[in-house]
């Protein structure tokens, strides 16, 4: 009776484990909705910082900021959105 | 007017009939959704010290897009005002968080310092699922008192693109452990290098949400004396303002977990804010959506660039001759965590040195003022010149806010807050997103300070607290509590709006009216009806069937619906939080002494505008017996009516105007008012038809009596009341013509009465 008992005991501890099952009040999406989500966001590639070093007639490196110019412009993402 | 009747009799059996289900806490729960479905019927109660709350969403066929959203204290609402499906945006706009990414896995972290922090409470759910089938959802919520997590970094080697090799990250070119990185080839010591770079840069911010980096190499500026060593920027910037409109007629989705509004925010701390990954706050494929990247230069190294000059990718001292790999991350990333303004720095095709991308603030320089004039002027509030002056004052530019200014890592420099980077010329890259050369040895100035060994952010970790990184526990917001009445924007006088609230539904929100009195094209008085919830300070007009939401209405007949003439009708949006912030109420014109701002956005026509309105009789200047609201004749004889407010004067009398609507001889829509200095029931008063212009034309407005009405209102009061009754007989002068009169009609309140 004991084991009994025991196994039953185990048997509630899983199935309070388990995943509960409930049941919603759901509703069908508008026609219009478009699956494919909206970009939410600005990509704005203008704002790339860089750091160039400069050496020294001494040999010493120097670090200052630059805008990311020429070659760094290659990092610019294709806009999806124009200013109106 | 009676389909206005209609709507509300639909929002209030769709509140009346749903219940939301209780999720257990730490317990994995199923439920069914039927394809191309939502629901808004979950929440879950969160015991009191909650400190943090942790939402994870996935299902059970493991590839069908499920979106997730979150809000406390109230419902979702499952059907919109017309019992129209939610849209995704209206679910947006009523969420304090949502996860939209594309995938089948979402997950929503709030913590003690969101805008809406963790605490107890009911939290309630809402779930939209794409799948073209039924599908069972799990959802499971965990509620903890965790300190916050120190932010984590994940950094993404494998993302290659044609600016991005990711080749020197495997570099299996044997090489000796050196300077406490012990990694055994260059690609390994690359790596180790960068995630120091990102435990260095980590100290001081905490995040429930990983920040993702993604790290690149490329063929950069190189030559024998200067080279680029790496570039940096945040990979988006996110922005809560429905009132900014594209070219291509496309809006951005609210993003409410922005504590401010109307300003920039960098991905990093825009993800931190809204307790999920960037992809799932801002939509599409996770795959390789990231927060911020970091492009190093591959040329470094080579024999005839800066001498040869090798990376050093040890954690400790740079030794002479060789390039700070872990310094120069740190400052680079920082900017990549927000330390960044949008300011224009050089003209462009989009605008002038000075000038805001669209017009709008970065949450950066909002920041900081002209310490040149006093009382010291924001920079975002300057004029594109005046910010273009003030960007070459060399000490002109302060950061005030608190955070920064009174660390103790702040050296006084004997002016204002921190000193910014302004010197003249203009140095692009530079200027303004830098601390001043003044505080040496801080990493955020432009040269670095790193002869130091300085590898931290300093001064640069309380500044960007101010940018979206505040550890310190947030209180609960408060929202925008507008007063229903005539509503107005001063830059468009004899346009008007009346705003009046209607009931309370069943969730507790207000549902309210929104009639907009304006002029077309040509000139000619017209009107449009919105009707939504105000929700948070935000009025959520709902969407008709055809995704309109300003409804243009042509009457039919007496006791006859008034029907919706789809192709004159638009949308609108009004939001009354932070409205003195908005571009349209920052527009150069003084609203001195105003009271509570709305921002309002509407497309009509196609064409989009955002007007700033105030109150034109502000609550203080309300009689005790106020007739303020929309009066109409009963469902028997609807389709007319008309906005009414009142003024106080002295000695007890009222000033009472009066927006009279009613049909012309097409049956279209149209306007006229009169008023009375010193109302008294019964009196009769002069009744003007107003030829305006149209909402983007110059001021012009000429009157033109039509007609007369008595007016009889005694008790404000939604129902029949035998006291208060309304004659009038106008004749509209335009081509259409119509005469339009009643005798002795009864009349009441639509609205709510405003006592």
């Amino acid at each position: 009776m004991k084991l009994l008992w025991i196994a039953a005991l185990g048997a509630a501890q899983s199935v309070a484990a388990a995943d509960a099952t409930i049941a919603v009040d759901t509703q069908p999406l508008a026609t219009r909705v478009d699956k494919t989500h909206r970009v939410a966001s600005i990509q704005r590639p203008e704002a790339v910082h860089a750091v160039r070093a400069t050496l020294g007639s001494d040999g010493r490196i120097s670090y200052n900021c630059a805008a990311a110019t020429g070659a760094d412009l290659r990092f610019t993402k294709p806009s999806v959105q124009r200013e109106r | 007017m009676r389909v206005l009747i209609a709507g509300f009799l639909l929002l209030m059996a769709a509140n009346a009939a749903a219940q939301t289900a209780g999720l257990t806490l730490g317990q994995r729960t199923t439920f069914a959704l039927p394809a191309n479905a939502y629901t808004t019927g979950l929440h879950v109660d969160i015991p009191p010290g909650t400190t943090k709350i942790k939402v994870e969403l996935d299902n059970d066929s493991g590839d069908e897009d499920l979106d997730l959203f979150l809000r406390f204290g109230s419902r979702f609402t499952p059907l919109n005002a017309y019992g129209q499906p939610m849209s995704l945006d209206e679910l947006s706009e009523q969420a304090h968080y949502y996860a939209i990414s594309g995938g089948d896995e979402e997950a929503i972290t709030v913590g003690r310092s969101n805008k809406q922090p963790a605490r107890g409470g009911r939290w309630y759910l809402a779930v939209v699922s794409f799948a073209p089938r039924q599908i069972n959802a799990r959802i499971k919520v965990e509620a903890t008192t965790e300190a916050p997590k120190p932010v984590e970094f994940q950094v993404r080697f494998d993302l290659p693109a044609s600016d991005c090799d990711i080749a020197p990250w495997n570099d299996p070119t044997p090489v000796t452990p050196v300077g406490g990185n012990p990694g055994t080839t260059r690609g390994e010591q690359r790596r180790n290098a960068m995630i120091e770079s990102l435990r260095q840069l980590a100290a001081g911010f905490d995040s429930e949400t990983p920040i993702i980096v993604r790290g690149c190499w490329d063929n950069l500026n190189a030559e024998a004396t200067g080279a680029t060593l790496a570039a940096a920027s945040p990979d988006n910037f996110l922005l809560d303002d429905n009132t900014l409109v594209f070219s291509s007629g496309g809006s951005l989705p609210a993003a409410p977990y922005l504590p401010s509004k109307y300003a920039f925010y960098s991905s990093a701390p825009a993800s931190r804010l809204g307790g999920t990954r960037a992809c799932a706050l801002q939509g599409g494929s996770c795959a390789s959506v990231t927060d911020m990247t970091i492009t190093y230069n591959k040329r470094i190294g080579e024999p005839g660039v800066l001498g040869g000059a090798q990376y050093y990718l040890g954690y400790n001292a740079v030794p002479p001759g060789s390039v700070d790999f872990v310094g120069v991350s740190v400052h680079e990333l920082g900017h990549g965590l927000g330390f960044i303004s949008l300011v224009r720095l050089t003209a462009n095709n989009n605008g002038p040195v000075g000038s805001l991308p669209f017009d709008r603030d970065d949450i950066f320089a909002r920041q900081m003022v002209d310490n040149r004039v006093f009382p010291n002027p924001q920079f975002t509030r300057l004029t594109n010149a005046q910010r273009a002056d003030v960007m070459v004052g060399i000490t002109g530019l302060s950061w005030i806010d608190d955070r920064a200014a009174n660390s103790p890592q702040n050296t006084p420099s004997g002016y204002p807050g921190v000193l910014m980077f302004t010197p003249n010329p203009i140095r692009p890259g530079s200027s303004v997103s830098h601390l001043s050369e003044f505080y040496i040895g801080q990493l955020m100035t432009p040269s670095l300070g790193l002869a130091r060994g300085n590898r931290q952010l300093g001064l640069g970790v309380p500044m960007l607290y101010a940018a979206g990184w505040d550890p310190a526990p947030t209180s609960p917001p408060t929202y925008a509590a507008p007063y229903s009445g005539l509503w107005y924007d001063r830059d468009r006088d004899g346009h008007g709006f009346d705003f009046q609230r209607v009931r309370t539904d069943a969730n507790g929100y207000d549902v309210y009216t929104l009639a907009f009195y304006t002029y077309d094209a040509q000139g000619r008085p017209e009107w449009y009806l919105a009707l939504g919830s105000l929700i948070d300070g935000v009025f959520q007009a709902g969407l008709t069937a055809g995704g309109q939401s300003l409804l243009r209405y042509r009457y039919v007949a007496p006791g006859s619906p008034s029907q919706v003439v789809a192709d004159q009708s638009g949308t609108v949006r009004l939001d009354f939080n932070q409205a003195a912030d908005s571009p349209a109420c920052r527009d150069g014109t003084s609203r001195a002494g105003v009271g509570t701002l709305g921002s309002l956005r509407f497309t009509l026509g196609g064409q989009t505008a955002a007007w700033c309105i105030e109150e034109l009789v502000p609550r203080s200047q309300r009689p005790g017996s106020d007739l303020t609201g929309t009066w109409y004749a009963g469902e028997a004889d609807a389709g007319w009516g008309a906005s009414v407010a009142t003024v106080a004067r002295a000695g007890g009398g009222r000033f009472l105007f009066k927006a009279l609507y009613f049909p012309d001889a097409t049956n279209a829509g149209r306007w006229a008012y009169g008023s009375a200095d010193n109302y008294t029931p019964g009196q009769t008063i002069p009744v003007f038809e107003r030829r305006g212009y149209c909402r983007s034309c110059p001021v012009s407005l000429t009157d033109t009596q039509i007609g007369t009405m008595t007016v009889n209102l005694t008790q404000p009061i939604q129902g029949p009341s035998p006291a208060n009754r309304v004659s009038f007989d106008v004749t509209y002068t335009g081509p259409e013509g119509g005469r339009f009169t009643r005798s002795n009609s009864p009349y009441e309140l639509l609205t709510a009465p405003n006592q």
